[in-house]
Formats: C-alpha cells, structure tokens, sequence
C-alpha cells in the first residue's frame, strides 16, 4: 500500500486538529475512529490497554454509528467512551483523559467540543475560560502524546475560537463523490474534473491548494484497513459516501 | 410548652424577621444574629490563599475551615474534606461573592474549576431553615384569601373587576370602583386576617399597593401584609428547561403572609393547599418558596436537606463530577430506554391492565440504587461491604455502609421511601372511603407525592440534578427491563397475551384456545419474583389501541378506505371502557388541553356510540349530527376555543401560525403574553393570514371557521375508528349528507 506525503497523519500527531462539519449530528468523526482503530487493531496485540478516547458533547457517540463504521465489533474493544452533559463535566473529561491517556493511546476525539459552553447553565462570563482552558490542555496533551487529537465543531463562529487551538483546521465539505477535507481557508476547487479521481483508488490527497478526500483516503493514509482494500468495499461498510 | 418554629421568613440588610403562627394571627421576631454562608473546596495553599483575600471582602463576614463531605460518595466511604465557610452579612450577597470566587479570584491565578462552591443557589428562607434546623411547616391549620384579576383587567391595570373568595368586588349592578374595591379588600384582610394570599398574579401585589397610594390610602390604613410594605424578590424570567421554554413571573413578599401565585405554582394547581403544606414538610421550603418550585426544584430541596443532615454533604454548584470512560458495549447496553412491547392496534375484548406501582422508585429502593452506590469500588477499609451487580451493565452497586453516615439506607433509596411509604398509607386511608375534607386532603397529598416519584428517576438524568448520576438513570432502566421481561415471560407461559406494554404497565387478554391461569395468582408470583408489587389496575370490557397517525394510509377518494391491521400503534394513545362502566383516554385528542370542548365532548360522544352499537357507522351517525349543528351555527364559541402555550416571543416567531395571530391580538390588546404562558382562542377564518385569523376568548362575536372545527370533527373521529380499519375517507363515504363537509376535511 502507497504512503501519501505530506500526510495529514503527520500533522495530527503534532497536536489538535478541528474538522468542522457541518451538522453536530455529523457522522464523519465516528467513521474516522472506525478506520482508525481498524487499522490499529491490525497492528497491535488486542490485548493492549485503551488506546482511544472519545470525549463526547450531545450524545454524539451513537453506539450503532460506531458499530456500522467497523467490520467486526471487537476494533472498537479499546475505545473508551465518557459523555458530558455539562460544560463543567466537559472540563473535567478533558482533565480526565490527561491523567488516563498514555504513550499507548493513539487517538483522542471530541466532538462538538465547543458546544457544551454555550449552554445556558453556564454563566457568560465563565463560559470563554473555561472552554480555553479545556482546549489548551487537549492540545498540549496532543503535543505531549504525539498524538492526533480530533474535534469537531459545526457552529462557525465557535469554530473560530476552537482553530485559535488548533494546529489544522479542515473543513468537511459534502460532495457528490463523498466528503471532502478541505484545508480551512482555502478555496475547494469546482467539482468538475475531480470525479473520477474520486472514486479512484489513487482519489485524494494534496491537489496543490486543498486536501481533497474520501474516506479511503485516510485509511490508506493509516496505513490501511488490509491489503487490497477496495473501493467497493469501503463503500459497502459505509466508510465511503456515493450519493451519485 | 416549647415555642413552635416559624412559617414565613423576611430577609433585610442582614436581619431575618420570623413569623410564627399563633392562634389567632402570626407574630414576628427579629433575629439579627444570622450569618448565611457559602463553603468553598480546593487545594490547602489556594484555600488560603482565597481566605486570606475574602479577610478584606466587605461583604464577608466571618471565615473558617470545617470538616464536610463535598459528595455523596465521599459520605459513603466515611472521609471528609476541609473546606473554606465563608459567612456573608447579607443573604443578598452570597450569590455574587460566589461569582467574585470563581470569576475574580480564581480567574487568572488559579486554573478554572480549583474552586468548587457549595451551598451557593439555596433559596433564602429554605437556606435559613436548614441553617437554623426550623420545620417551616405550618403549626395550625392556614387562613387563606384568594384575589383574582383577568388578564384582560391586569393589563389595564383595572383594579375595580377584583374577585375576593371568587366573589366580585363590585356589585351586580356594575357599582365597582376601584376605591370601593380597595376598600372592600382592606376590610376583608383586616377581618379575616389570612396566613396566605393566594392570587391569581404575583403583579396583583404592586397594582394593588401603588393603587392605594395613589387613592390616598395611608401606608397603615391598607397593607397587603401584616405590616406596611411590599417586595420584589425577583424579576420575570423566561428560560429553558427539558427543551420547553418556560416563563416565571416576577415574585413578590408581602410581610408576614405567604404568597402563592396561583399562575406560577405547578404543586397549588395540582394539589392546593394540603399538597402544597405536605411538600413543605417533605423538603424544608417554607410555604411560599414552595409555592412557586416546580417538582425538580422540590424533589432537589428534599435531598438537599438530607445530605446536609444526615450525611454531612454540601449541596454544589455547579455539575463538575462526569461519567467513567467505559467501553462502547456498556454504553450500548447503558444507552437503551424503557421496555417496551408494541401494541396491538386494534379493538380488544377482555383486557386486563396490570402496572408495578411506582416502578422506577421502587427499583431505586429495592436494590440501592444511589449516587454513592452505582459503580462505586471503593476500598472498603474498615467498613464491611458487599455488592450486586445491574443486569446487563454489569455496574457494581455497592450496599449501604451503615457506619459511614446517620442515614440507614442509601441516599436515594432514604429520599424515596418515606414517600412510598405515605403514599401507600394514603391509599390504604382512602380504601375506607373517609369522609370530606380527610379525602380531599389526602387526594391532594397522593397527588404531590405522585409528581415527586414520577419525576425521581428522570431527574437521575437530568444534567443539572444535584445529586444525580446518569449511571444511576442507566441503572434504573437495565433493572426496569428486566422487570418487564420477567414478568412478559411469566405472563406467557401463564396463557396469557400481552397487547401492549410501556414500562410499568401490561396489557394482557387471555390467549386465544387456552384457559389461562387465574391472573391474581400469576400477579402475585411474579412480584414475589421481582420484589416490586404488581397490581391488577384494571378490568377492560374492551380497549382499542389507536395506531399512528403516520401509518394511516390516506387520500381523499382513492384506496379502499380501509387499512389492513398491523399499522404501527402510537405507544401511548388508546381508549377503552372499564368493566365497572367508566372509560378511560390516553393521548388522543380529548386528552390534549389544546383540543377545543366541543371537539373533546363530539370524541366522547364519538366512543360511547362505538361501545353502545359496536358498529363504525353508529359513530358517523353521530359525527353527521355533530357536523349539522356546527353548521347550522348551533356552537357556543366558548366550547370552540383553543388553548395553546406560546413557545417563543412574537417577534421570534417565521410561520403565520395561529398562535402568532393570536399573540398579535393581545399585543393589540396591550396583554403581555410571554414564553411558557397561554393563549386562548377561536378559529375565525382559518384562510386569513393576519390577526384576523383568531379571536380571543374575551373578545366578544363574530363567527367561527366551520371548515377549519369540521376538519377537527373528522380527525377525533378517525382516532376512535382508527383501531377498526377506518380512515377518514370512509369515514366521509358514511355520511349520508355529503354537503356536511368540503373536501378539505379530508386532507391535511
């Protein structure tokens, strides 16, 4: 299997990198931890501690979405799940995973990371704090750890505040080939003529101005899921979106 | 004999004035000794640090380091925390010297969340009781006096309508003024002098007080309390809670009286002033704070109290502690709701409804299931402990630790039972039929409890809920569904049939071909199982389960009309008549406070008519008869309006909904109506797009939309043949008199 450089792989293991999707419901942070510990259940001894941390805002961690991204139940045996309902309980996770997390874990997420802050419950002049102190510590655990750190946010000026943090900030962008990273900022090129490459084996990577991807694009980038992986295949475990 | 604790609590500049209730009136006392105080935890040296800069704070009063527990867990276990007491003078100031603590001095020294508060968000006189050990429940029976404006009168600030006792003010021959009315109202509070105001507005008390001044009244000539003046305690207030908006109105005091807004108090509307004394007793809010808590609020003072005295637990802030990591099988496992079996649509005879009274606390009690217990692996130490563990989760529950605490069970099992246990004493009381007021009072008091223990075990989810912990919530459930499917089992292998099921209640008819086994005994078999008792709540002649308004195939003309069975059932609408001859509704259209009288009364009529003939044509003789007197014009308007709950600001509103013609119209009318309050209406002219479209309950003629009420007609109508294969299209195809109705009835 081809090794694509430069490879978003290397930027995630600097620190923290946010996507930011486009709904909170959004489905492609759990496809990302499927092909991730996919890849890594390959590699590893399944006998190895947790090597996963999901840090889940709003009920992301729709369990069957989780199961519906792997092809068998026990890639997902060392992700470790903790829900916060509260900004303070938030917090207090990311604090958490600083004390559990070690040279062993691989990958840390966070969806809707900024989301929780805006609640209500929390008084405004708490609220800017207490998000940046959980941001910071994330991504000075990726950096730490050398390891990728996801979060999402789908609001963007929310987004605004979590890319202060972030090492790289990708846009997740819908298309008719299936979703598509693109690197904040930067303009995606018009669709056209990026079709075939799309569903081509050799489909997204660096196009000189954006990441252009789908989502065998970043199991390749992880090395992939085994040998001969197909296209067809990605698509029938959902790793892939064909809408067309 | 000892002095009897107070009942209404005022709280000015650092003094507390008392009042306690005497046998013919209420006298005060001034206590100016009371220091109200917030505890604060964190690391020694920032502790310090704080106290040494709260030692200059003006608004503190004292500071020291006492021992306490800063969560149930740590009660559990028998260990302790120091932690900071920060006495303030005033009651007024502890809520922003919190903010100054994390805000000020936390911010920028210390990392966010070193300093966890506690004991900050206590309402006054519910603070001062549990400081002061007072149970502000009332020592002799209450006088009440109930004042009431429209909303229309309200808004014109039109003293003169006043009703005292539900009797105008003003005399039949329209002789109100408001001096008069002023007058009668002083003569009346002076003669009867009531312990309680109850209004029909919180806004009554400075109307009726800036009138007096304004008439000229002497402050001491007419006083509201039973002294001069009058107090805001707080603002109005929109918010949001469970994802429904809800709206408080301002609250005011008027000294030495409880005031009981009857536009804001959930547990006064429910279950009046006996519901409201048992509440005060069950959770140390004195009557008015009380008055105006809704059933988390209460169900939170309640435990509150216990963990204060019993376990030595603070009651935090704010909602820092989160859930474990666990693995994603837990979480699948931890993630799944109630038990439920989808019912049958259908016409049923010989049901039997059997239920597991009060499930989820019984559940809570039966196995121990509390904060402190649910996952708890602790070291036990010195204390001897065992444990069991939640089906399907495999969460360890740990047993009560006896030496640990003063209470003797766990904490939620100890908020919980004593109200099982009332409510089941209740119950038993009322079985022998007691005479008035005893049964009234008692009805009241069941209802209380009833609310309490509904809400207990969703407010384990609840992500504010002090004490609450969602693995307790996930516990509940697990042990919930194994009650269902125990019983579901036993109930089968008996001969039975289950035709529906939601959580705590079954369902059954006798299976087809098969004598089944008596249903007591089985009943009884399986709460000796379960541990929880499973009642026969009723014997159903027949039950109809309505199925989902989705899976009704529809269309004006096409299709046979009728739909094959095996729609999908809504899991919660259904209607049926018992066999002693009564009937009973669920979640169908006479049920929804929306649905205007004259729709709910034809639905009833609609359902007597399926049980006299059992025959669908029956009922749409009745629907024709119905559909002829709403056009002949033959409706009192009245039994047409439509009460709806405004959900967001006029301004906030996109659709041209009813409700925002509606809120036009009051707006018009210069009547406030916020988030969270009502509206009430008749549909004028459905097609109109403006204002024109509605007419409010007090606004006098006009006609009413007969199309739009014939389309509600049709629709309660399909709900009752719904369960017997009919849509509304053969529903029409029945009426003899196809003028009855346009075509538009049909659609939606």
């Amino acid at each position: 299997m081809d090794t694509h450089t430069p490879t978003l792989g290397l930027e995630f293991e600097s620190g923290l990198t946010l996507l930011e999707v486009p709904s909170p419901r959004s489905t492609i942070l759990h496809r990302l931890v499927g092909a991730r510990l996919t890849e890594s259940a390959t590699e590893h001894d399944p006998e190895t501690n947790a090597t996963a941390y999901w840090i889940d805002a709003r009920n992301t961690a729709a369990t069957q979405v989780l199961y519906d991204c792997v092809s068998s139940d026990r890639t997902l045996e060392s992700l470790r799940v903790a829900r916060a309902f509260t900004a303070y309980q938030h917090h207090s996770l990311v604090r958490r995973v600083t004390r559990q997390a070690g040279p062993e874990t691989e990958l840390i997420v966070a969806p809707n990371v900024a989301s929780l802050y805006h609640d209500a419950d929390l008084p405004e002049w708490e609220r800017e704090g207490l998000l940046a102190a959980a941001l910071e510590t994330l991504a000075e655990l990726g950096r730490v750890l050398s390891c990728p750190i996801l979060v999402t946010s789908a609001d963007e000026n929310r987004a605004d505040t979590v890319a202060e943090y972030a090492a790289t900030t990708l846009e997740c962008v819908r298309t008719r080939e299936g979703i598509r990273l693109v690197r904040s900022g930067e303009e995606p090129t018009d669709d056209d003529g990026e079709m075939g490459s799309a569903i081509d084996d050799t489909a997204g990577y660096w196009h000189g101005t954006h990441w252009q991807t789908t989502i065998p694009y970043w199991v390749d980038l992880y090395g992939a899921v085994a040998e001969g992986q197909s296209i067809v295949e990605a698509y029938d475990r959902g790793l892939l979106e064909v809408t067309a | 004999m000892s002095r009897t604790d107070p009942y209404a609590f005022e709280f000015d500049d650092g003094t507390v004035r008392e009042w306690r209730l005497t046998d013919r009136g209420a006298e005060p006392t001034l206590v100016e000794d009371y220091t109200p105080a917030l505890f604060v935890s964190g690391p020694d040296d920032a502790l310090a640090d704080l106290r040494a800069r709260l030692e200059s704070d003006p608004k503190t009063v004292e500071t020291r380091v006492e021992r306490w527990a800063t969560d149930l867990h740590e009660a559990h276990v028998g260990e302790r925390s120091e932690l900071l007491r920060v006495g303030c003078d005033r009651v007024d100031d502890v809520r922003q010297l919190a903010r100054e603590i994390r805000g000020v001095h936390e911010s920028g020294t210390h990392a966010p969340g070193t300093f966890r508060l506690f004991d900050v968000d206590l309402e006054p006189g519910f603070r001062y009781c549990l400081d002061r050990g007072i149970d502000p429940a009332p020592t002799r029976e209450l006088r009440t006096l109930r004042l009431e404006l429209e909303d229309r009168e309200l808004a014109d600030g039109d003293v003169s309508g006043l009703r005292i006792e539900d009797e105008p003010v003003a005399g039949e021959d329209g002789g109100g003024d408001p001096r008069s009315a002023l007058e009668t109202l002083r003569t009346r509070l002076e003669r009867e002098d009531p312990d309680v105001l109850v209004v029909s507005h919180g806004e009554l008390i400075p109307l009726l007080s800036e009138h007096a001044t304004e008439l000229g009244f002497e402050e001491d000539e007419f006083h509201l309390g039973r002294v001069p003046g009058w107090t805001q305690l707080a603002g109005e207030n929109t918010y949001e809670s469970y994802g429904r908006v809800g709206h408080s109105p301002a609250r005011y005091r008027a000294p030495g009286r409880a005031i009981v807004d009857t536009s804001n108090s959930f547990l006064w509307n429910q279950s009046g002033l006996a519901g409201l004394e048992y509440m005060v007793e069950q959770t140390g809010r004195p009557l008015q704070e009380a008055a105006w808590g809704s059933i988390g609020t209460l169900l939170t003072s309640r435990q509150i109290r216990l963990a204060r005295r019993e376990w030595a637990v603070l009651a935090p802030q704010n909602k820092w502690e989160p859930e474990r990591f666990s693995d994603l099988r837990t979480l699948h496992a931890a993630d799944r709701g109630g038990f439920t079996f989808e019912p049958k649509v259908g016409f049923h005879e010989d049901v039997h409804e059997i239920d597991f009274a009060s499930l989820y606390p019984r559940i809570i009690c039966e196995h121990g299931i509390s904060p402190e217990t649910v996952d708890c692996a602790h070291d036990a130490g010195d204390f001897v402990h065992d444990s069991h563990r939640v089906p399907e989760l495999g969460y360890e529950v740990c047993e009560h630790v006896p030496e640990a605490t003063d209470g003797d069970a766990a904490f939620l099992p100890t908020v919980l039972e004593p109200l099982l246990s009332d409510r089941g004493d209740i119950k038993a009381r009322l079985a022998d039929d007691p005479a008035e007021p005893e049964a009234s009072r008692l009805r009241a008091e069941s209802g209380a409890i009833k609310w309490v223990l509904v809400s207990c075990f969703g407010y384990q989810g609840y992500r504010n809920a002090k004490y609450g912990r969602i693995e307790c919530h996930e516990a509940i459930n697990a042990y919930a569904r194994d009650v269902a499917l125990t019983a579901k089992r036993r109930l089968e292998d008996a001969g039975w049939r289950i035709v529906h099921g939601i959580v705590d209640s079954l369902w059954v008819t006798p299976r087809e071909g098969v004598e089944p086994e008596p249903l007591e005994a089985v009943i009884d078999e399986i709460s000796a199982d379960v541990g929880i008792p499973l009642e026969h709540d009723g014997s159903y002649e027949w039950v109809c389960f309505v199925p989902l308004r989705d899976s009704i195939p529809d269309g004006p003309d096409e299709g046979a009309g009728a739909f094959e069975s095996g729609s999908a059932g809504a899991l919660t609408k259904y209607f049926g008549k018992r066999e002693a001859g009564a009937y009973k509704f669920r979640g169908i259209e006479l049920r929804q406070r929306s649905t205007p009288a004259f729709v709910a009364e034809s639905q009833r009529a609609f359902v007597e008519a399926l049980d006299r003939e059992r025959d669908p044509e029956a009922v749409c003789d009745v629907l024709e008869r119905r559909l002829s007197s709403l056009r002949g014009g033959d409706v009192d308007p009245s039994a047409l309006e439509i009460t709806t709950r405004v959900s967001k600001p006029l301004s906030a509103y996109r659709k041209r909904t009813r409700t925002v013609a509606a809120l036009e119209r009051y707006e018009r009318r210069g009547i406030d109506r916020q988030p969270g309050q009502s509206v009430r209406y008749v549909v004028a002219d459905d097609d109109a797009s403006g204002p024109e479209r509605v007419r409010l309950s007090f606004e006098a003629g006009g006609e009413y939309d007969v199309d739009y009420y014939a389309t509600q007609l049709v629709r309660a109508c399909e709900s009752v043949l719904s369960p017997l294969g009919w849509d509304r299209s053969r529903i029409r195809r029945a009426l003899h008199d196809g003028r009855l109705l346009e075509l538009s009835a049909f659609v939606d």
